[in-house]
């Protein structure tokens, strides 16, 4: 189906019906000139697929900037660098250099041929001093976390009922037992189950984000060791919030993961370790993201 | 028994294009015609199909710019001149033609033709088109969605996500506004989707989505049903992808449908044919020639040079035709994937909505024979979005890929070497307006006749920020169609920014500018500039 779809797509025309208004031609002539600036006097750094092979960067940078970092700017050549971010590397290797070019320009842009141009990308323009790289700004990374790490490998369906705000995931084997009369597996109770559920609605909410995976570890570890340290836990708390404080569903998911665990008796779950997996699974791939017997009760 | 289901998506839209300071300006016309042979001619097809008890359902998008267009008194006022004009013109046909029976039958249709629009117009729909949207969307026939606030072309935008976020808020507040209620659909400019847009959507209550059909066949993981089902992405809200079968045979000009030789030939008009003493005052002022919509001839052969005279009623007769062979076609497709579907197969079927009338004339008539089709069988049952997931209400979660409709299915058509200049700006202009915005959210709360101006002049900068984001002057340069107006209109509201900024941080707003301003790109008159703002500074 998928190289039927291909051919199809190429066969496809482009019309669109702006085109057909425009195909009178302009015929009132545009009189107005409008001044637009050539640079804004900021430094910048930018970086967007054009297509699926190709990459457009743009750039600007001040004498203010030069004059803050070199004692001798003038003439100065720059060198910009293309970063792939691989997420499931440790962070000293996260970002890989994939391209590099020279430029002269302080404004200026291009664009680059690289196959993988959806995948996730930083680019840095500085300088190199003997050899050595000298960052002068970076831009925002694209495509972080890619559809390719969000995406679950696993059969995964939602059910999404009218004016519910949010669905229920499940396996589609997991439906399929759902339908038969319920019953409880031996080693785990309800309780525990709906933990899972709520875990698998909170993977899915923010597998991406590893900065809240390491503050979320900081919390649960603190309040495993029964910490008496209120304000380590509030600043740590306040730290979480600060990193991802639009993302309420996220919180909430969070507190109520903390209540079932705070709460529960039995065998603890290692959560650290969990959680470590979990991040390096939602970082290259997110194969594991949705298999219960990596969760160890 | 239903075998499967046929949704019909109409994307309806214009860049914003008002120009109180000509008396006459041809872009102004893009509205005037969209509305003349698409908008009116679509709803008095849906009027025509409630008289005769068709069942029909119809996925609308509205965009805010066109919403905006249709509800503004200046446009309105000069469409009831055009149609006037027109009526006008078609009178003089009639007599001009009286020894020429075969093309005066022509003439005598476009002069019931207008007229019948015109009445439709002041009458139905009370000087206000989207009065009658409105109508069809209470009563359950049509859904109608949102689009970006001024279709900008979110990918490229999202380097500053308030700029992304601004063009989805500003949307469901500019829906509700004239529709009154929230959007729950919408459709995305240019259909084009990134990693993390659904999130916004979700946070803003939109339901559902529109891809093209590689944004889902490229997913992660692959859909088990192809483009025949929708999915939801890990944020909940459902996208639902193009079927390219159906789509081509209506999009493509040579292969399509439209192409037939009865059909009306778009090309051949008398503001180009007819002796210019005659067509002068119909035509541009200063004296070049333009479309007048008066079209007599139908496409007849591909290469032929002698066009033959058009035939409405057997052009008429062959949207019958055309509906039925798109009907069975459709049959037959769902008949092939039912096989290996657990469910009733859904084909999505997205096209521009001015694509029906405008370019293709009979285009209109064609819809409503489908329909006729679909009422009288229950083979193929026409669905909304939201109809089709009140059914089927469990659907496989995927990642879509980065895609949009535009040639070579991603970015190039809106970035590459010959448009990319803009971006630089607009990127500026979110990241300044973001910031002024925190600065002066609570600021200028107090009454003065100094904070008043200063709070119009930030709302006239989001304005021309918003205005500038259109992905439609992008994608004309790409065309090499109307370059100097799309070119012109970007400068200008980047150059109206960046003298409205001077002013504001400097030596003082300029009155008189920014009522001109005001005036003449008004889109958004209720717009606050605190929707910049980042949503917890």
């Amino acid at each position: 189906m998928k190289n039927e779809l291909d051919e199809k797509q190429k066969q496809n025309p482009t019309d669109r019906a702006i085109e057909h208004f425009v195909t009178q031609g302009n015929v009132v002539p545009v009189d107005d000139e409008y001044e637009i600036p050539d640079s804004y006097g900021i430094d910048t750094l930018f970086i967007h697929p054009s297509n699926n092979d190709s990459l457009y960067v743009y750039w600007e940078i001040t004498n203010t900037l030069l004059n803050s970092k070199f004692n001798d700017p003038t003439g100065m050549e720059f060198t910009v660098k293309i970063y792939a971010i691989k997420m499931g590397e440790p962070k000293a290797r996260r970002e890989q250099e994939v391209y590099s070019f020279e430029v002269k320009d302080m404004v200026g842009s291009s664009y680059i041929k690289y196959p993988a141009a959806l995948k996730p990308l930083i680019a840095k323009m500085g300088v190199m001093e003997n050899n050595k790289f000298v960052e002068l700004i970076k831009s925002k990374s694209i495509a972080v976390p890619s559809f390719e790490v969000l995406g679950p490998r696993e059969d995964l369906w939602m059910e999404r009922l009218k004016d519910l705000p949010s669905g229920t995931l499940f396996k589609k084997a997991e439906k399929a037992k759902e339908e038969k009369p319920e019953k409880i597996e031996p080693n785990k109770t309800p309780d525990v189950k709906r933990e899972l559920d709520i875990l698998r609605q909170f993977l899915s909410v923010r597998v991406k984000d590893t900065n809240i995976m390491d503050t979320f570890v900081q919390i649960v570890e603190e309040l495993r060791k029964n910490s008496q340290d209120h304000a380590k836990v509030v600043e740590i708390l306040r730290h979480f919030v600060d990193v991802r404080f639009k993302d309420m569903e996220l919180l909430r998911l969070l507190l109520e993961l903390i209540s079932y665990l705070l709460l529960m008796d039995g065998k603890p779950i290692d959560i650290a370790k969990y959680l470590k997996e979990i991040t390096e699974a939602g970082a290259g791939s997110s194969e594991n993201l949705f298999k219960e017997e990596q969760v160890k009760l | 028994m239903i075998k499967g289901y046929w949704m019909p998506v109409l994307h309806s839209h214009l860049p914003f294009v008002k120009h109180p300071e000509y008396d006459y300006f041809l872009e102004e016309h893009w509205l005037f015609e969209a509305i003349s042979e698409t908008y009116i001619p679509l709803l008095m097809a849906m009027n025509r199909m409630v008289d005769e008890k068709i069942e029909f359902r119809l996925t609308l998008s509205v965009t805010p710019p066109l919403a905006e267009m249709l509800s503004d008194p200046y446009l309105i006022d000069q469409f009831k001149k055009y149609v006037n004009r027109l009526i006008e013109l078609s009178k003089k046909e009639v007599l001009r033609l009286s020894g020429d029976k075969e093309t005066l039958k022509v003439a005598e249709f476009y002069l019931n033709r207008f007229e019948t629009i015109k009445t439709f117009f002041e009458g139905f729909l009370n000087s206000n088109v989207l009065n009658g949207y409105r109508f069809f969307y209470e009563q359950g026939l049509i859904d109608i969605i949102t689009c970006g606030a001024t279709h900008g072309f979110l990918p490229v935008l999202r380097v500053n996500k308030r700029a992304v976020e601004v063009q989805i808020e500003l949307a469901k507040e500019t829906h509700k506004k004239y529709f009154n209620k929230d959007p729950e659909g919408i459709w995305l400019p240019e259909c084009a989707y990134y990693e993390g847009i659904d999130e916004i959507l979700k946070a803003n209550g939109i339901k559902y989505f529109f891809l093209d059909s590689h944004g889902l066949m490229d997913g992660v993981p692959s859909p088990k049903h192809g483009v025949y089902a929708p999915i939801y992405t890990i944020n909940g809200v459902a996208a639902f992808a193009r079927d390219p079968e159906s789509s081509k045979q209506v999009w493509s000009s040579k292969a399509g449908y439209p192409g037939d030789p009865v059909y009306r030939d778009f090309y051949r008009d008398i503001g180009f044919d007819l002796d210019f003493e005659y067509i002068k005052p119909y035509i541009s002022p200063d004296g070049k020639r333009v479309y007048t919509g008066l079209k007599y001839y139908k496409i007849t052969g591909e290469e032929s040079e002698a066009k033959l005279i058009y035939d409405p009623e057997v052009a008429h007769a062959k949207t019958k035709s055309h509906a039925w062979h798109f009907y069975t076609e459709r049959i037959k497709q769902i008949d092939m994937l039912s096989g290996a579907m657990d469910r009733p197969p859904l084909v999505v079927s997205p096209y521009d909505a001015e694509l029906f009338g405008h370019w293709w004339f009979e285009g209109p008539e064609f819809l409503y024979n489908i329909f006729r089709e679909t009422s009288q069988n229950d083979t193929i049952k026409a669905v909304t979005p939201l109809e089709y997931l009140g059914v089927h209400p469990t659907n496989q979660v995927i990642a879509p890929s980065p895609s949009s409709w535009g040639e070579d299915g991603y970015y190039s058509v809106w970035l590459n070497e010959g448009n990319d200049w803009i971006y630089r700006h607009l990127h500026y202009m979110a990241d300044t307006l973001e910031k002024l915005a925190n600065e002066y959210k609570h600021l200028l709360d107090e009454d003065s006749v100094a904070n008043s101006i200063k709070r119009r002049a930030l709302n006239q900068l989001a304005r021309e920020l918003l205005l500038a984001q259109s992905s439609d002057w992008a994608f004309l340069v790409t065309q090499e169609t109307a370059v100097e107006y799309s070119t012109k209109r970007t400068k200008e509201h980047i150059s109206n920014f960046n003298r409205l900024l001077g002013d504001f941080l400097s030596v003082g707003i300029d009155e008189k500018f920014l009522e001109w301003l005001e005036y003449k790109n008004s889109i958004f008159e209720d717009i606050d500039f605190k929707i910049y703002s980042s949503k917890y500074v």
